[in-house]
């Protein structure tokens, strides 16, 4: 690698020129680290909103807060957790592990790295400043529905929610034009793509979906700012207008980004259990095929958000649906499938990454009922799919993020999280996780739709609804591990070694954390795992234990 | 073909297929124009991939014989030997930092929120967009200068 | 008791309670209550195929993962197996799954064709207006009305045994009609007309609400089935007509409901002010919304 000096001479840092430090970096890991800082506040925000919700919902009557409090509070927490948490925090671990596993002396394009984040970060502090102004912020739910967030709603909030949400989407875009770039681009000699790790193709294929899924939100947006404020009617059927366009217009945006949420957890998970399994992910092609089986079926499976609509073709997207469970189910074998014979080693990511397993099937389980018209036309918009969606976006995206975060951790810090704590913290969700969520799937059925702040005592919904705020509270009590073993960790010296996992990509060939311009060197590439194969050849050179057979290579 | 453009040219392959198949149960208009939209988009950036190819990407490896070696080669996983160089080369520099994202930011923050609490905002939105496109452009000028110099300074390296 | 059976007895005892675990977890998650309607009956059956169906593959994913993480947890140093790959095995768990998903969406549509089927000639239709925050039921060719306000349901009379057809629409914003107990909703979309039926088994009553959300008192949009005997409905009917119908049938629905209310049939307790948004014409004419900027 070549002409990697600075353009200017490198700034010395002085004593207070920290601030700046982060306010001027373009370093992809830098950036990538304040997308994952942010992003957890604002997971941890959203939260913490879940819980005031879970609160109110514990019994009958309206204990803490109106209903026009409430509303906010779904719709904030909705939007922050899966457009400012669960899509930055994929975006912030791409920005940090992709150059690192392509061995990459950057981003592509680091200058639109930074601004994309900036996007990010003024967008979800325009959607939260909605509680700040009169009439509170948005309350139509995440996905805002035409013609109720249309004529229907005045207030600064909802057009506060538009630009926010409007500037993260532009956000993503540039994100994703950057991961497609540089992965193209920017691969060091001998890493062919059939030789990336598996991280790195999902947030591949994430991008490209980004990049398709996107702009129909935008537009949609932009519709629905026009008719708020310059006088149109496009989603106002008393003036001729239509109001089941926004629905096709956002889910064709919002079912890709549900996988645009769970593709790069995926990544992190083979990631996770081939390490500590000690064997190479068990059917790589076969795993990035179905990675491209679940984001094209995903582009054609919207409308199964619409059944109920009784105006779109439930036949072709109900089979569409069950479709992508195909691809799904198949990763999940490959993952056991690559524990199988291992060295099964119970580290904390790992713990995540067997949680994941156990109760992210029950919410794909729930998906493929949900996929089913006539089952749908009971659970759609009651308690059941809130089950089901919490069911693979905590059992999925957040065991994962977290998977990846104790994963991770030393190489971007330099320090471990305390793995006791790590324990405490798995143990807390994964008891919490079912106890929140199997009373909710009873409850839809029972007849308890979503997006309610209050029910009558005679519908004898309120045991269950108890039990599952109890299990919002182990939730949310078993999150304060995690942050001490942040702060923890933080506080003690950088004294993590190159490589503690015994790890296969290239991120484990630097120093953790590594230097400005990445690798000093990069070991060869022949296969995808080139730490693995130096580690062997070390191995067979100093003398050590011959390695057992190896690979038939990448 | 190089895995590069194939993923674009099999997105293209199912947004045709599935589009067509949706019209033809649905005559969904909204529907199909949004999947032909995807396939339309998938085509240009297969179109723009494969004409921005490096020459000898290509190359080296031997071309599929056969109309299933040819099928599997346009959407197959895999790839032949010769095929294994990025598009870009690791030549370039890297910014040590730049204030001009963050100004850009700023000033499309106003600018939105211009949008709902008056015009003022949006005008005062003005002086960090200028200030933030003039340090961009300024750092990019400096670089091509850069490496302009590095090419000149390898030339006479290799003469010498 | 020897030592052998007492391990084995111990063995079984934490089985067995293994298994009642899971039972007990999978209890809670997913009864479907009883269709009260003979279309909400294929819902439930299929419901049933779905829910069997699902559990063989959850205990499968969750036996494998089980054995695995016990058998394989690390023991030692030696590196295991590097396996890569085994095409019979991949194409095994591809093509199963497949037939898996091929067969439920027979089951699915076979389903989906009975619960989606309109007569042709229903015994009774009713136009159902949904708007912010209740409902309206036009009883087509009877004359009759039956309105509600927010705070205060109004009551669905039906006969039982025989098909209704429901024609939905709303005038302002997108609702859902829902009764949980039929298995069954579908939304009232502006602009839309949709038709659905379906055919009540036995007399009985039932609440219903509105499950898309549709503003500040969503919570409070709900309305009550009742199913009633053939002769005890059409007497209803009577009853509701000989109220001062005529001036019920086509009238605002603030007069639908007050006089539904003064018949003293309907559920419409207490003087029903019309809340704010309430259309003031028919479905079929522009509704017209109340606050639009």
């Amino acid at each position: 690698m070549t002409a990697l000096t600075d353009v200017r001479p490198a700034e010395r840092p002085r004593a207070g020129a920290d601030l700046l430090g982060w306010l001027t970096t373009t370093d992809h890991k830098k950036i990538g680290l304040m997308y994952l800082g942010s992003a957890i506040v604002f997971f941890l925000l959203a939260g913490l909103m879940a819980e005031f919700m879970r609160a109110e919902l514990a019994a009958p009557g309206l204990q803490f807060m109106t209903t026009s409090d409430y509303n906010q509070l779904f719709t904030i927490h909705g939007t922050l957790m899966l457009l400012f948490f669960a899509t930055p925090v994929a975006i912030g671990f791409g920005n940090y592990f992709i150059p690192l596993q392509i061995g990459a002396a950057d981003m592509a394009f680091p200058r639109l790295n930074a601004l994309s984040y900036w996007f990010f970060l003024f967008g979800g502090i325009i959607v939260v400043s909605g509680f700040g102004v009169a009439g509170g912020a948005a309350q139509n739910g995440w996905t805002s529905y035409v013609p109720l967030s249309d004529g229907y709603t005045q207030g600064t909030g909802m057009d506060l929610w538009i630009l926010g949400v409007g500037m993260v989407g532009f956000s993503g875009i540039f994100g994703a034009v950057n991961f497609i770039a540089t992965i193209f681009t920017k691969r060091a000699p001998g890493m062919t793509m059939f030789r990336m790790p598996i991280f790195t193709w999902n947030m591949l294929v994430t991008s490209a979906m980004i990049l398709f899924a996107f702009p129909p939100l935008t537009a949609a947006l932009a519709m629905l700012f026009i008719d708020r404020h310059l006088g149109g009617s496009i989603f106002q059927p008393a003036q001729g207008g239509d109001a089941v366009i926004w629905q096709d217009l956002f889910w064709f945006f919002g079912h890709p980004e549900v996988y645009i949420i769970i593709l790069p957890f995926f990544g992190i998970m083979s990631e996770v259990v081939a390490v500590f399994s000690r064997r190479p992910i068990f059917g790589y092609r076969q795993i990035v095929t179905a990675t491209f089986s679940i984001a094209f079926l995903s582009m054609a499976v919207w409308a199964h958000h619409m059944f109920t609509t009784g105006v779109v073709n439930d036949a072709f997207f109900s089979v569409m649906s069950y479709l992508i469970a195909v691809p799904t189910g198949v990763k999940i074998f490959n993952w056991i499938a690559t524990m199988w014979r291992g060295q099964i080693r119970l580290t904390t990511a790992m713990l995540f990454c067997i949680g994941m397993l156990y109760t992210f099937t029950i919410g794909g389980i729930s998906g493929v009922m949900a996929a089913s018209p006539p089952l749908d036309f009971q659970f759609n918009d009651s308690y059941f799919i809130v089950a089901h969606f919490h069911n693979v976006l905590i059992g999925g995206t957040v065991f994962l993020t977290f998977a990846g975060f104790y994963y991770w951790f030393p190489k971007m810090t330099g320090r471990f999280l305390d793995e006791r704590l790590g324990r405490l913290h798995f143990l807390a969700w994964v008891v919490g996780t079912p106890l929140t969520l199997l009373p909710m799937y009873q409850l839809g059925l029972d007849g308890m739709p979503r997006r309610i702040a209050d029910y009558a005592p005679a519908t004898g919904w309120s045991d269950l609804n108890t039990l599952a705020t109890v299990g919002a509270i182990v939730l949310g009590l078993g999150t304060i591990p995690f942050l001490v073993a942040i702060f923890a960790a933080l506080r003690q010296p950088a004294t993590a070694p190159d490589d503690p996992w015994g790890g296969f990509a290239l991120e484990w060939a630097t120093t953790s954390p590594p230097p400005e311009h990445n690798f000093d060197s990069i070991p060869p590439i022949r296969s995808d795992r080139p730490v693995f194969d130096a580690r062997m050849a070390a191995q067979a050179t100093g003398g050590g234990a011959a390695p057992s057979p190896l690979t038939q290579g990448g | 073909m190089p895995e590069e453009t194939r993923v674009f040219i099999r997105s293209c392959l199912f947004a045709v297929v599935v589009a067509t198949v949706y019209w033809l149960l649905s005559q969904d208009a909204i529907g199909t124009v949004l999947l032909a939209g995807f396939g339309v988009a998938s085509f240009s950036l297969f179109f723009m991939l494969r004409r921005g190819q490096p020459q000898g990407a290509t190359g080296v490896a031997t071309q599929p014989a056969g109309i299933g070696a040819r099928i599997f080669d346009l959407i197959g996983t895999s790839e032949r030997p010769g095929e294994d160089r990025p598009f870009g080369d690791e030549g370039g520099r890297i910014p040590v930092g730049s204030i001009a994202p963050f100004l850009i930011g700023v000033a499309v923050a106003m600018a939105a929120l211009g949008l709902i609490f008056g015009l003022w905002s949006v005008a005062a939105a003005v002086i960090p967009l200028l200030l933030g496109v003039r340090e961009w452009l300024r750092e990019v000028g400096a670089e091509i200068r850069a490496l302009s110099e590095d090419e000149e300074r390898a030339a006479r390296a290799h003469r010498a | 008791m020897t030592a052998i059976g007492r391990r084995l007895s111990t063995g079984i005892g934490r089985r067995g309670r293994l298994l009642l675990l899971v039972a007990a977890v999978l209890a809670v998650g997913g009864c479907m209550p009883q269709a009260e309607t003979t279309q909400g009956q294929a819902t439930f059956n299929l419901y049933q195929l779905f829910f069997w169906a699902g559990g063989v593959v959850a205990a499968i994913v969750w036996i494998l993962t089980t054995v695995a993480i016990i058998r394989y947890r690390r023991r030692g140093d030696q590196l295991p197996t590097q396996v890569r790959e085994n095409n019979r095995l991949e194409f095994a768990w591809t093509a199963i799954p497949f037939l898996t998903v091929a067969a439920l969406s027979v089951f699915t549509l076979l389903t989906l064709s009975t619960v989606d089927a309109v007569p042709r000639n229903p015994q009774l239709t009713v136009d159902v207006l949904a708007y912010r925050w209740s409902w309206r039921f036009t009883y087509e060719g009877q004359g009759v009305v039956v309105n509600g306000a927010t705070g205060h349901p109004p009551e669905l009379v039906l006969p039982a045994g025989q098909t209704t057809e429901i024609v939905l629409t709303s005038a302002d914003v997108i609702h859902s009609f829902w009764v949980p107990d039929f298995l069954f909703k579908r939304d009232a979309i502006p602009g839309v007309t949709n038709r659905f039926a379906f055919t009540v088994k036995q007399p009985g009553t039932w609440s219903g609400q509105c499950a898309r959300y549709c503003g500040l008192y969503h919570d409070e949009m709900t309305f009550v089935v009742r199913a009633m005997p053939a002769p005890e409905f059409q007497a209803w009917l009577a009853a509701q007509r000989a109220s001062g119908s005529s001036s019920v049938a086509g009238g605002t629905p603030a007069a639908a409901g007050a006089s539904s209310s003064a018949a003293g049939g309907s559920s419409s307790a207490g003087a029903p002010s019309p809340a704010a948004g309430a259309p003031s014409s028919a479905p079929s004419s522009a509704p017209s919304p109340g606050s639009v900027p």
